[in-house]
C-alpha cells in the first residue's frame, strides 16, 4: 500500500495515533503488532517509525491523544462552569458503559506492570494528568469553590483513583444505581466545597473610644480573644475588630462591663 | 558615689517655704443630720455607711456639711461620675478631705502626683507610671504574692481563731508594694503607721498631722538616698532616674509619688481583701458556692469591689458655681464616694445585695475618668490571689465574733479587726 496522497506529516501522525488507540484498546499491548497499526493507518512501517521510535512510545502518545480525560474535557467545553458542578457531572458518568477506546488506559496500566519500556513513560503520563487535575483544583480553591485547607495534590489523586477505578470496575462487573451514586457524589462534593463567603449578617464590629478608655482592663479580662492591653494598659481591639462567630456575646459582655462606656459593639456592618 | 543634689536637703528644711493653705476649725462629734452635717470619720459612718448613703440618695442626693471647712457629698452614681469627669471645675490638688486645703497654686502638680495632679500635667506624670502597672507587668508579682499568702496561712498554725484583717489581708499589699518600691520588708509595721496617720487621722490637730507626714517623708528620703547609693531594679530607682519634659523629676515629685504608691497601695487592697472575707464569713451559701465553683471567683471579686468599694476620693471646687442644684463655693470639698455610686439603684439592679454571679457590673470601685486607680490591675491580682489561696487552704470559716469586727474610719473603708473561726 502506497502513501496516501495529499496527507501531511501531522495528518499521518494523527491517523497512526487513532489506529493505535483502537488496536491497543482492543487487543492489548502484547497482542498488538506495530505492523497492524501501520496497516490500519494506511502507512508503511517505515513511515510509522519515522514518527514513533517504539511500540511503547506509540502506546503512550495514543493515550495522550485519545485517552479520555473526562474532567479536563468537560472543563474545556465549559470553562465558566463551577468545578463542583463539573465534579458532579463527570462523577455521574464514571459508572456508565463506555466505548472501547476508553479501555486504552487499562491496557497501558497492565503493560506498565510487565514492561519497563512502558512503565517509565506511563509514570510520566500519570504524573502529567495528576498535575493537570491539581491545577484545576487549585483554580477551584482560588475561586472559593473548594476548601483551600485541602491539599490540591490529594484532591487530584482522589479524582485520578475514581477515574482509573471506574475503568477497571466496569458496569458488567459491578453496577451502582445512578440515583444512589449521584446522591453520594453530592455529599462528597459538598464536603469538599469551601464554606463559601461567610454569612456576615450576625457579625459584630468592635470599637474602643480611645478618648474614653482609661485602662480599667475589663474588656481584656472578660474577652481576651477580642481585646488586649497596650504598653500602658489601655484596651485595644485585636485583629480586624470583627468578633468571630460565637464570640459576639463575649464582645457584648465586655462592652457592658466597661466602666467608661468606651466600647461600642456595632451590630450592622 | 555620685551625688544627686536634688536629695541632699531634708524635706523638713524646705517645708517652711511652702505657701500656706487654708486651715479651718475642727468639728467632731455625733452628726445631727446627715444631709446638712455629714462626716465620714464618725463611728456611725465607718460601722455601716450604706444605709446613710441610701437615705441621702433618696432625700438629699447632694448632701452638705459645715465640717472640714465646708463640703458636699453626692450619693447618686450620675453625680459622682459627673464630678469625676469634670476636671474643669473640680481640682484634685487635695484628695483627702481634712481641715487643711492646699493653696490653688499647688495645682496642677499637687503633693503626690499624679493623684493630686490636674490636667495637663496629670497626663504626663501618670504616663510615667502606667507601664509598671499594666496587667502584664503586675502578673510578674503573682508567684511571689501567692507564696507569701501561703506563708501567712502557714503562720496561723493550729489556731482555730485568727484575725483575717491584721494577720492576713494587711500583710499582702504591704509586702507587694515594698517589693515594688524596693523597701525593706521588715519596715511593714511603719508603713501601717504612715497609712493610718495619712488617711485616718484627718481630725488630728494640723501640727500633729504635719509632723506625722514629715516622718513619712523622712523615711522616703532615707530610702531615696539608699537607692542613690545602691541603685536597683525597682520603682524607687526608676522614679529617681526617669525624665519628664527632658529633665529628671523634682525631689518633691519623686517623694510624693513614692508616698502615693506606698499609701494608696496598702490599705485599699487590705480593705478589699478583708471586706470580701468578711462577706464570705457571714454568708455561708456564697462561701460554699465559691469553694465549689472557683471559676466564679473573678466575677464574684468584681461584685465584692462594687458592694464594698474601699475607696472614696475628694476634690476641691475651683470656683463658686451653681452645680446640679446646689451652690458650691470655691474651695468647698467634694467627698467623691465611689461606694455610694456603686449602690445606686438607678445604675445597678439589686444594688443593695451582694450578687456573686452578677455578670454586668459597671462599677466605679477604681474611680472613673482620668484618675482611674493606676494600681487597679495590681489590686485585682492581689485580691484574686489572696482569696484563691485562702479558699483553697481554709474552705470553711465563719465570723468568730461579729461584734469584734471593726472598720477603718475615713476615706478608705475596710475591716481592721476581723476574727474568723476556722472550720465548719
Amino acid at each position: 500500500m502506497g502513501r496516501i496522497a495529499g496527507v501531511t506529516a501531522a495528518e499521518t501522525r494523527e491517523r497512526l495515533l487513532s489506529a493505535a488507540a483502537d488496536i491497543f484498546a482492543e487487543r492489548g499491548y502484547d497482542g498488538t503488532r506495530v505492523a497492524d497499526i501501520a496497516a490500519a493507518a494506511g502507512v508503511s512501517n517505515g513511515a510509522l517509525y519515522a514518527h514513533f521510535a517504539s511500540k511503547a512510545e506509540l502506546l503512550i502518545q495514543a493515550l495522550r491523544a485519545h485517552g479520555r480525560r473526562l474532567l479536563a474535557e468537560a472543563f474545556a467545553a465549559d470553562p465558566g462552569r463551577s468545578i463542583t458542578d463539573l465534579l458532579l457531572v463527570v462523577g455521574r458518568w464514571l459508572p456508565l458503559r463506555r466505548d472501547a477506546r476508553e479501555y486504552l488506559v487499562v491496557e497501558a496500566l497492565v503493560a506498565a506492570r510487565r514492561d519497563d519500556d512502558v512503565a517509565r513513560p506511563m509514570r510520566t503520563y500519570i504524573g502529567e494528568r495528576a498535575d493537570m487535575l491539581a491545577d484545576l483544583m487549585r483554580a477551584a480553591q482560588g475561586a472559593g469553590e473548594l476548601d483551600s485547607a485541602l491539599s490540591p495534590n490529594a484532591l487530584a489523586h482522589f479524582c485520578l483513583l475514581l477515574a482509573m477505578g471506574s475503568s477497571l470496575v466496569t458496569p458488567d462487573l459491578h453496577a451502582v444505581g445512578a440515583e444512589e451514586w449521584a446522591a453520594l457524589l453530592t455529599r462528597v462534593v459538598t464536603g469538599l466545597a469551601s464554606a463559601g463567603p461567610r454569612d456576615r449578617s450576625e457579625d459584630v464590629k468592635l470599637q474602643i473610644d480611645t478618648g474614653r478608655c482609661q485602662g480599667h482592663g475589663r474588656c481584656y479580662d472578660l474577652a481576651p480573644a477580642l481585646f488586649g492591653e497596650d504598653d500602658e494598659g489601655y484596651g485595644q481591639v485585636l485583629g480586624d475588630g470583627i468578633a468571630p462567630p460565637g464570640k459576639e456575646d463575649e464582645a457584648r459582655l465586655a462592652a457592658a462591663n466597661c466602666p467608661e462606656r468606651a466600647i461600642s459593639v456595632l451590630e450592622e456592618l | 558615689m555620685s551625688v544627686d543634689d536634688r536629695f541632699t536637703q531634708d524635706f523638713r528644711d524646705t517645708a517652711g517655704e511652702e505657701p500656706l493653705g487654708i486651715r479651718n476649725e475642727i468639728i467632731t462629734g455625733p452628726v445631727s443630720d446627715w444631709a446638712t452635717d455629714f462626716s465620714h470619720v464618725e463611728p456611725e459612718w465607718s460601722a455601716d455607711p450604706y444605709p446613710i448613703q441610701d437615705e441621702l440618695r433618696q432625700r438629699c442626693p447632694i448632701a452638705h456639711t459645715e465640717r472640714f471647712g465646708g463640703g458636699w457629698l453626692p450619693t447618686r452614681y450620675e453625680d459622682v461620675a459627673a464630678v469625676a469627669y469634670d476636671t474643669e471645675h473640680f481640682s484634685s490638688r487635695a484628695i483627702i478631705m481634712s481641715n487643711f486645703r492646699p493653696p490653688l497654686d499647688e495645682a496642677p502638680v499637687g503633693g503626690s502626683p499624679p493623684i493630686s495632679s490636674d490636667p495637663p500635667f496629670h497626663h504626663d506624670a501618670r504616663k510615667l507610671l502606667l507601664p509598671a502597672f499594666t496587667k502584664a507587668s503586675v502578673a510578674r508579682q503573682e508567684p511571689a504574692t501567692r507564696a507569701f499568702c501561703h506563708s501567712l496561712i502557714d503562720a496561723f498554725g493550729e489556731r482555730s481563731v485568727v484575725d483575717a484583717a491584721s494577720e492576713y489581708a494587711q500583710h499582702i499589699p504591704i509586702r507587694v508594694i515594698a517589693d515594688m518600691l524596693g523597701f525593706p520588708p521588715e519596715d511593714g509595721p511603719r508603713f501601717r503607721e504612715f497609712v493610718e496617720s495619712t488617711l485616718e487621722g484627718v481630725n488630728q490637730p494640723p501640727d500633729e498631722r504635719i509632723e506625722r507626714m514629715q516622718q513619712l517623708f523622712d523615711y522616703l528620703l532615707q530610702q531615696i538616698r539608699d537607692h542613690l547609693d545602691h541603685p536597683r531594679d525597682d520603682l524607687t530607682t526608676f522614679l529617681i532616674n526617669v525624665e519628664l519634659y527632658g529633665s529628671k523629676l523634682e525631689a518633691d515629685h519623686v517623694a510624693g509619688t513614692m508616698a502615693l504608691l506606698l499609701i494608696a497601695g496598702i490599705d485599699t487592697t487590705w480593705s478589699a481583701i478583708g471586706a470580701s472575707l468578711w462577706h464570705l464569713a457571714k454568708t455561708p451559701q456564697d462561701l460554699e458556692r465559691l469553694v465549689g465553683e472557683p471559676a466564679l471567683l473573678p466575677t464574684a471579686l468584681e461584685e465584692f469591689l462594687r458592694a464594698f468599694a474601699p475607696v472614696t476620693m475628694a476634690r476641691l471646687v475651683k470656683e463658686d458655681m451653681h452645680w446640679h442644684g446646689v451652690d458650691m463655693k470655691a474651695d468647698d470639698w467634694i467627698l467623691l464616694s465611689f461606694p455610694a455610686a456603686n449602690r445606686d439603684p438607678a445604675q445597678f439592679d439589686r444594688a443593695g445585695e451582694v450578687v456573686i454571679d452578677r455578670e454586668v457590673n459597671r462599677h466605679a470601685a477604681f474611680g472613673l475618668g482620668i484618675h482611674r486607680c493606676v494600681g487597679s490591675h495590681l489590686a485585682r491580682m492581689e485580691l484574686r490571689v489572696a482569696l484563691e489561696v485562702w479558699l483553697e487552704r481554709i474552705p470553711g470559716f465563719s465570723l468568730a465574733d461579729a461584734s469584734a469586727v471593726t472598720w477603718s474610719a475615713g476615706q478608705i473603708r475596710g475591716p481592721r479587726a476581723l476574727p474568723l473561726r476556722i472550720g465548719g
